[in-house]
Parts: C-alpha cells; sequence; structure tokens
C-alpha cells in the first residue's frame, strides 16, 4: 500500500542576476542531498528560510527538474515533463498539500469541484461515483457535507486547508508531500490539522514528506528527522535521536529556539545567502565551535550511531561513512 | 513561490471565522459612485432606445423656417442651422454612438483578452511579437491611429467599429496577459498541474474564470474611451457619415454657431460627456471592489 | 509603587450599540515587566494595542474605559499630545518589518526622525551620531556603514532591530510588540527576543509582548494575560498560569501547541471563535468548553481573583473534564 521514497545526492542551482547589468550568477539551491523515507513513516524536513527546503519540496513533486541526482519512488524515477503515462502513474501517487490555504482553492470553484477535480482530470469514475467519492473525502477530513456547495470566500484557513488535504486524498495517492501545511493557521486550528494528518496516516498508511520551519510540528509528526541548511543536509536520523541528542550546532540551536529553555544558546547572525555560501563547513561562521579545520574542510555526513548521522567535523564518530 | 534565498518563511493571514454573511456591502461613497453610474448610464441609454420612438419629430426632416430656435417647449434642446430638432438627433445619435460603442468594447474586449490569455500561456515567439505589436500601438495616440485607420479602411459606421477595435484591443490583451501571468503562479493553478491538467483545462476552468472581474473593469471603463474616440472621428468627419445624426458630427456642426446658437453643439456635448462619466463611475466602482476581492 | 499602566474596562467598537471588538478589558503593568499578550487572530489583542496609542483603524473607537500611564489618563488627550506620546513614551513595533519602514529613505534618517520630532535635535551630523548609537544598541555590526543603508537592503532580521531601534530611541517607558518575531525564522527570534529582553533590562523599560507563540511567552515575560473574543479570560504569573492553567481555553492553548517531546496525540478545542456579538449572554468560549455547564451561558462571567496575583474569567476554574487522566 505504502511506497518508499528514494532521494540520492540531488542538486540543483538557479541562475539568478542580482541587478539589471550583472551577469548571471548561480544559486545553489540544494547540494548533494540524499535521504530515504521508509514507507508509511513521515520524513520531516527542516529548515529555515534559504535552506532549500522548498526547493526540495518542488522536485520531489515532479514540478521541476534536478540538475543532478536522482528522485525515485518504489524504484520508479520522479521528473518533470515524464511520458504521458509514467506522468499519469506519478500523480495518482503522490500529491502536494502546501502552506498557504488562501492561495490553494480557485476562488471560483466550490469545494466540490475542487476536491473532484483530480478525479475527473484522471477520469476516476462517473459523475455520480464522483460526487460520492468527494462526500466520502469531505467526512475523512472532518467537513461537514453541507459545505460541498460553498466556495472557499465561506471557510476559514482551518477548512481551506482540510479542503486541500481532501483534494490531495481524492486519487487515493500513497504520498503527501506537505509543505508547511500548518504554518498559515492558528494555534488550534493548528491542531486539529495536525492530528488529521496523523489519523490519516494510520488509516491510511500514508508515506509523508513533511517540510516545515517549525521544529516542534516536525518533532511531533515524524518518524525521521533531518535538517537543512544552506542546500545541505547537516544531521539526519531518527527522531528521537536527532531531537534528544543532536550532534550538529544547528540542530542544536534550532532546538533551543523551538523551545527556549533556561540558558538560551542563541546563535549569532544570519543564514548567509545561497548566492555566496561559505567555504568549508557552510555553517562555520555563526558556529560557536568552529576550529580552523571548520573554515577550509567541508564535514562529510559522519554516522554517528545507527542511522543517525550529522555534517560536523567535531561531531563524535563511531566510523567516517560516505553517506 | 519564488526559489528559496529570496523569500522569508512568513506565515500568511492567520486562521478567521468566516464572516456571518457573504455578501458584498458598499461601503457609502463607493455604492453611491456605481449606482448613480449606473443610474445615468440606465436613463441615456433608456433615451437612446425609446426617445426616438416617442418623438413627434424625425431626425432630418428639416424646416428652413425654424432654424436656430433656442430650448423651448417645442423644441427642448432647440434646432439646428438646418432647423432640425436637437434632441431628437441626440437620441438618435445616442443610439449610433452606443451601438457602436457597445460592439466595439465586445469585440476589442473578447478579442483582446483571448489574445492575452494566449500570450500568457504560449509565451516564447507569440507573446513577444504579440505585446511588441500592443507597445508599438501604445506608442501612437489613439486618435492618430484612428484617423491612419479610417484612411486604410474607409469611414462609414462599420469601418468606424473596425478602426476602434484595433486602436483599442491592445489595452485588453495587456492587462489581461498580466493578469493571467500572475494567476499562474497562484498555488492552485500549480496544484492542478499536480494533478494532471492539461493546459487548455488550467486557461478554462482556473484563469478564464478568475479573470472575469477584471475583464468587466475594463469594459465599462472601455465604454467612455470608445464613445470619446468615435465622437472624434465623427467629429472630424471620419467617422458616421451625415445626415446619420451623431454626437461628435453634431458638435462639429454647432462649433460655427457657438456664439448664437451655443445649444447646438453644447447639448449634445453634454450628454456625451455624461455618458463618459457614467462609465467612468461604475467602472471605477467595480475596480475598487475587485481590487478589494484580490487583495482577500 | 503604583503600575506604569493601567487600563480599566477598555471596550472598542464601531459604535456605542455595535458588538464589541475588545470587550472591557483591564490590566497593570509594572515598570521594566514584561507581560505576553496571548490570544488567536481575531481575539482584539491587537486592537488593545493600537487604541494605547490612538491608533484604532478608522470606524472603530474606544467606548469606554481608562488607560493611564504613569498617572496621566491617556484617553484625555488631544491629538497633538497623544502624538508626541508615539515613539516619545510609548513605541510600537509590528509584525511585518517591512511595513514599519520607508523604503525610500535612508535608515539613519529614519532613526533621525525620532530624535528629531521627540529630542528637538537638529542636522543630519548630528541625527546620524545618534543613530548609529541606536544601532549599536540593537547589536547591528558595523553601523557606522549601515546607517547610510535603505531598508531593502537588510535581510527581515536587521530590518526588525532596525524597527526596534527606532522605537526605542527615546528610550520609551513602554514598548509594545504585536508580532515581532511571527515572519523571522526560528534562530533568528531568538536572537531579537533575547535582544528586547536586554533592552528591557538596561532601560527599565516595560514591554507587551503580543504573540501566539506560548513558549515563546513563558520564556521572555514575566506575566501573561490571554485573550479570546475580545475578553481577557486569565491574566497571572507565567509559570503558575503554565503550570497549572485555571481557565479551559487557557488549557485548550497549552495542550494545542507541539512540543519536542510530543505525544502523539495533541489536545484540540473543537469549533471556532465567536464572530463580534454571536454570544449574546454567558462566557464567549462556552459553546467550545469542555467543562462547561448551563450556568456558564447566563450573565456575564467576569475576572474571578484566584490569589497569588492570577485572574480567571471562569466560574468553574482549574476544573478538568472527567475523563482527564494525570497528563
Amino acid at each position: 500500500m505504502s511506497a518508499r521514497i528514494h532521494i540520492e545526492a540531488v542538486s540543483k542551482t538557479y541562475p539568478v542576476r542580482t541587478s539589471l547589468f550583472s551577469r548571471h550568477r548561480e544559486l545553489a539551491a540544494l547540494r548533494g542531498v540524499s535521504l530515504q523515507i521508509e514507507a508509511g513513516t513521515t520524513l520531516g524536513l527542516v529548515g529555515e528560510s534559504g535552506s532549500g527546503k522548498s526547493t526540495l519540496a518542488r522536485l520531489v513533486m515532479g514540478a521541476e527538474n534536478a540538475d543532478a541526482g536522482k528522485i525515485s519512488i518504489d524504484g520508479r524515477d520522479v521528473r518533470a515533463g515524464l511520458p504521458r503515462a509514467a506522468d499519469a502513474w506519478l500523480r495518482r501517487t503522490l500529491q502536494p498539500v502546501l502552506q498557504d490555504p488562501y492561495g490553494a482553492l480557485n476562488p471560483r470553484m466550490t469545494v466540490a469541484e475542487t476536491v473532484g477535480e483530480p478525479l475527473h482530470i484522471q477520469r476516476q469514475g462517473s459523475r455520480a461515483e464522483i460526487a460520492a467519492r468527494v462526500r466520502e473525502l469531505l467526512e475523512l477530513v472532518g467537513l461537514s457535507a453541507a459545505l460541498a456547495t460553498s466556495l472557499p470566500v465561506a471557510l476559514s484557513g482551518g477548512q481551506r486547508q482540510r479542503v486541500a488535504i481532501a483534494r490531495a486524498l481524492s486519487i487515493s495517492p500513497r504520498v503527501l508531500i506537505l509543505d508547511e501545511p500548518v504554518s498559515a493557521l492558528d494555534m488550534s486550528v493548528q491542531a486539529q490539522v495536525i492530528n488529521l494528518l496523523q489519523d490519516l496516516q494510520d488509516r491510511l498508511g500514508l508515506t509523508y514528506l513533511l517540510i516545515s520551519h517549525d521544529l516542534a510540528v516536525v518533532a511531533h509528526l515524524s518518524t525521521q528527522i533531518a535538517v537543512l541548511y544552506l542546500g545541505q543536509v547537516v544531521e539526519a536520523g531518527d527522531r528521537n535521536a536527532v531531537i534528544r541528542t543532536p550532534r550538529h550546532p544547528y540542530t542544536r540551536s534550532l532546538i533551543a529556539a523551538a523551545e527556549p529553555g533556561g540558558e538560551v544558546e542563541a546563535i549569532q547572525g544570519e543564514m548567509p545567502s545561497p548566492l555566496a555560501p561559505p567555504s568549508g563547513c557552510p555553517f562555520h561562521p555563526r558556529c560557536p565551535q568552529a576550529v580552523s579545520e571548520c573554515r577550509s574542510t567541508p564535514p562529510a555526513l559522519r554516522r554517528i550511531s545507527g542511522t543517525h548521522l550529522a555534517a560536523c567535523n567535531l561531531a563524535d564518530s563511531a566510523q567516517e561513512t560516505a553517506a | 513561490m519564488a526559489p528559496d534565498g529570496l523569500t522569508v518563511a512568513t506565515p500568511v493571514v492567520r486562521n478567521q471565522s468566516p464572516p456571518r454573511r457573504r455578501r458584498v456591502r458598499l461601503p457609502s461613497r463607493r455604492g453611491l459612485a456605481l449606482w448613480s453610474g449606473v443610474t445615468l448610464l440606465a436613463i441615456i441609454v433608456l433615451a437612446s432606445v425609446l426617445g426616438p420612438l416617442t418623438s413627434p419629430y424625425a431626425p432630418n426632416t428639416i424646416a428652413l423656417k425654424a432654424t436656430l430656435q433656442p430650448p423651448s417647449m417645442l423644441h427642448w434642446f432647440g434646432t439646428d442651422q438646418l432647423g432640425r430638432d436637437v434632441l431628437t438627433r441626440t437620441l438618435y445619435g445616442g443610439r449610433v454612438s452606443l451601438t457602436i460603442a457597445a460592439s466595439t468594447v465586445v469585440l476589442a474586449g473578447l478579442g483582446g483578452m483571448f489574445i492575452g490569455i494566449a500570450a500568457a500561456y504560449l509565451g516564447g515567439i507569440f507573446d513577444m511579437a504579440v505585446m511588441r505589436l500592443a507597445e508599438v500601438q501604445y506608442a501612437l495616440p489613439a486618435v492618430i491611429l484612428a484617423i491612419l485607420l479610417v484612411g486604410v479602411f474607409g469611414s462609414g459606421t462599420a469601418n468606424v467599429v473596425l478602426v476602434l477595435t484595433l486602436t483599442n484591443w491592445p489595452r485588453f490583451a495587456r492587462v489581461i496577459r498580466a493578469e493571467a501571468q500572475s494567476l499562474s503562479q497562484r498555488d492552485f493553478v500549480l496544484l492542478a498541474r499536480m494533478a494532471g491538467a492539461s493546459r487548455l483545462r488550467i486557461i478554462l476552468r482556473h484563469i478564464a474564470p478568475n479573470l472575469r472581474s477584471t475583464f468587466f473593469v475594463l469594459l465599462t471603463l472601455d465604454i467612455g474611451l470608445i464613445v470619446t474616440l468615435e465622437a472624434t472621428l465623427s467629429f472630424l468627419g471620419l467617422g458616421v457619415q451625415p445626415p446619420t445624426p451623431s454626437w461628435g458630427g453634431m458638435i462639429a456642426d454647432g462649433r460655427g454657431y457657438l456664439d448664437r446658437a451655443w445649444w447646438t453643439a453644447i447639448l449634445p456635448g453634454s450628454v456625451l460627456m455624461l455618458t463618459v462619466l457614467a462609465s467612468n463611475l461604475i467602472g471605477d466602482a467595480l475596480a475598487t471592489t475587485a481590487g478589494t476581492e484580490r487583495a482577500e | 509603587m503604583s503600575p506604569l499602566l493601567h487600563v480599566e474596562t477598555l471596550r472598542i467598537a464601531a459604535g456605542p450599540h455595535a458588538p464589541a471588538l475588545v470587550d472591557g478589558i483591564s490590566l497593570e503593568l509594572d515598570r521594566g515587566k514584561a507581560l505576553g499578550l496571548v490570544g488567536e487572530s481575531g481575539a482584539g489583542k491587537t486592537l488593545a494595542c493600537l487604541a494605547l496609542l490612538r491608533l484604532l483603524p478608522e470606524g472603530l473607537h474606544i467606548q469606554d474605559g481608562r488607560i493611564r500611564l504613569d498617572g496621566q489618563e491617556l484617553t484625555a488627550l488631544t491629538d497633538t499630545e497623544i502624538r508626541r506620546l508615539r515613539g516619545g513614551r510609548i513605541g510600537m513595533v509590528l509584525q511585518n518589518p517591512l511595513s514599519s519602514l520607508n523604503p525610500l529613505m535612508r535608515i539613519g534618517d529614519q532613526i533621525g526622525e525620532a530624535f528629531a520630532v521627540h529630542r528637538g535635535v537638529r542636522g543630519r551630523t548630528a541625527l546620524w551620531k545618534l543613530a548609529v548609537e541606536a544601532l549599536r544598541a540593537v547589536r547591528i555590526p558595523t553601523p557606522e556603514q549601515r546607517v547610510s543603508a535603505y531598508a531593502h537592503q537588510f535581510s527581515g532580521g536587521m530590518r526588525q532591530r532596525v524597527a526596534i531601534a527606532m522605537n526605542i530611541a527615546c528610550a520609551p517607558d513602554l514598548l509594545i510588540a504585536d508580532e515581532p518575531t511571527t515572519a523571522l525564522d526560528a534562530t533568528i527570534r531568538l536572537q531579537v527576543l533575547r535582544l528586547l529582553g536586554d533592552i528591557r533590562r538596561e532601560r527599565r523599560m516595560a514591554l507587551i509582548l503580543v504573540t501566539h507563540d506560548l513558549p515563546m511567552v513563558a520564556r521572555f515575560c514575566d506575566d501573561v494575560a490571554v485573550m479570546y473574543a475580545g475578553r481577557i479570560v486569565e491574566r497571572g504569573p507565567v509559570e503558575a498560569i503554565f503550570a497549572n492553567p485555571a481557565h479551559p481555553y487557557t488549557r485548550g492553548l497549552i495542550g494545542a501547541t507541539p512540543r519536542l517531546d510530543g505525544r502523539r496525540r495533541l489536545a484540540t478545542i473543537a469549533g471556532q471563535p465567536p464572530s463580534p456579538g454571536s454570544i449574546a449572554s454567558g462566557c464567549a468560549f462556552a459553546p467550545r468548553c469542555d467543562v462547561a455547564d448551563a450556568g456558564c451561558r447566563q450573565g456575564r462571567i467576569d475576572l474571578l481573583d484566584l490569589g497569588e496575583q492570577r485572574a480567571a474569567a471562569c466560574r468553574k476554574p482549574f476544573a478538568r473534564p472527567p475523563a482527564e487522566a494525570a497528563a
């Protein structure tokens, strides 16, 4: 039922012009990112703006192509511009849920039309069958059937997000890409949607790639966590391992920011622009523990224990392993 | 969604409870503008349609005994230099002008909209060619262009419609193209693509329906523009040909009598002005509403 | 010592009989203390803060209530006097730093404006010198160089610091920060809040921090006031309230906050906040409350003093639903 996602050494650069007369520069959004998501589990990808997380979401969705590396689901290639049959397979296997509930719905389409559209596009069922499925889906996400004829303007943010989730589930995908699914929602609504996502995963055996800047939300839903900084994975592993025994200073600072305890380890500075990444370890200008080696040698992802990996020159390592 | 590095993780609008009543209540100032515009336009249109049917005078009957009569109970708008009833001619002229305006606006509007959407979606050479053409046209004053085109096609009512359509489609095309482009960046279009929607489906179901309000704003604002342009052409003798009455033509004829029979030019001119005013009031009010909608 | 800020039964609405968006709130703030104003959207927290500076949007007015700053009644001041207060004795930092800063003015001029208006300083050299010091106070590196820059040349976190600099330039007694870090990344958020904390201590400046982020309030504020549907439903010292919330809404918010050591299921509050004026009588939270009874839906539920400087607008404070095991 559920699917396994494989992301191998993916890189993506964008040519960018900073002013009208300057030459194109390279913005390295992602550099050599490798991740694996086991079937039926959730990988939470944490990153701030500039980390490349949205780029990765678009690549995994098949909205854009990577410049290097490979993305596959159950062994089948994921790319933009696949031949028709493969493209249809991709759409049926994987669906996105995006951040902005106010932009995710066509203002001129009713809830029923929005939720049913993927079914129409994929030609899955007659009118009556689709209508029945829409009713089923609305119930699944906890929306009253009376809302089927409403336009988005009558719905709250939380309701819109549920509609977006219902739409994503309509053609029974096995994978959901959740790109900041709750960031735009109020606290209590956020909790409702998080619970809903959890329930859906339990009931339908879905695989989730959850992307968020909010470590607490990620920690809540994920079985595995990966931390992204300036286009690279700096730490990855089991949720408990990463949260309780973080090995990378950046991860530690994210934890401190999420739950500021007594002694607050606030790191200085801001994430540098991806246009001008630092030499060596990308984090070294802000790292409280940086040594001279960190300026020159980019650290590889070292295995700490089991599946716990960290890219830090100073992380305790049982053995050095190429990720 | 801009590539990373250029946006801040900005949570958008927080969840709000749904508004209780979904009818948009216009604040009084805007509502006043809209309704006075609509009323005014309705009066003028109705008068132009019904007036000629109820008028005791024919528009072209010459009565040399009653030339240049000032407004009176007999002739509400007075008579012109050939003794023709100015009010009747104004109303007949209204028919002509409004018909031309309506046809032009619809043709230029629909044509411009199709071109605009096509340019936005096809991009590439088509887009470039169309936009450059539009820009060149924009660089010329509309009147000059219209005169040039009349030189090519000739004058007369049908040709005026053709000429004005050609003059006005860029206005629609440019704005619609920009709107269509911005719409195609919205999440719901991306999500439709991710569900496997074809380009055609996206244009028909997602882009075009959301262009409706912009389209109508442009339409209503354009009426005033077209009416003025047509009047200019007629004024110059290049539009509607005499003896068919038209506002522009009447103003041209009345020019020579401004000192002694102001009503022959001023009254048709005023009706022209009120039509343009009405169109602008409606267009402005709609534009404000559309702007607010977009902000939500 | 009397409190710095004393707000009493503040009521904000479009008209005397229109539904109240802020429905009779009262609070006190001592000099140098930080109050977290917590609530979801529509609770009225931003409006309450705008009212202090008479910056309410068009159509909304203070219908009732008193606002005393250091004994001075703010509602009685003329427009000119209130203007002198803004940026002078009370500063306000908003959520989106981009809208606080004028894109066409250099930073030095913008910060200098505060000094020009409130301290009567003249001349660009003098103003920019003060601006450099202000930038230094908010820990912007190389302030001498950055003072001549424009807003768009700063990143989000930097812009927020500049906005803070502008508002603390004239050493106000009170700084209101309305969701100052919501638009910022997590690590930057911590820096800015820490900065605010330090400034507060150095200058004995009072702070009202409007936010929905409960862990931040727990860490950076002394007291917290929870707002719901235009009323304050609970207030008191942060530790006490977060350890043992009295009002069911507060309990719900705390339960709904995802934590790093999270349990699998978050507590949720059913339903949605009411629109203004839709709850005619009784507790505005009653329809969503898991311990409400018939008595909760009648009359007006005022703040009940719970001792130890705590208060909650609840007839059954500290009540827990029967099924809830000790978590």
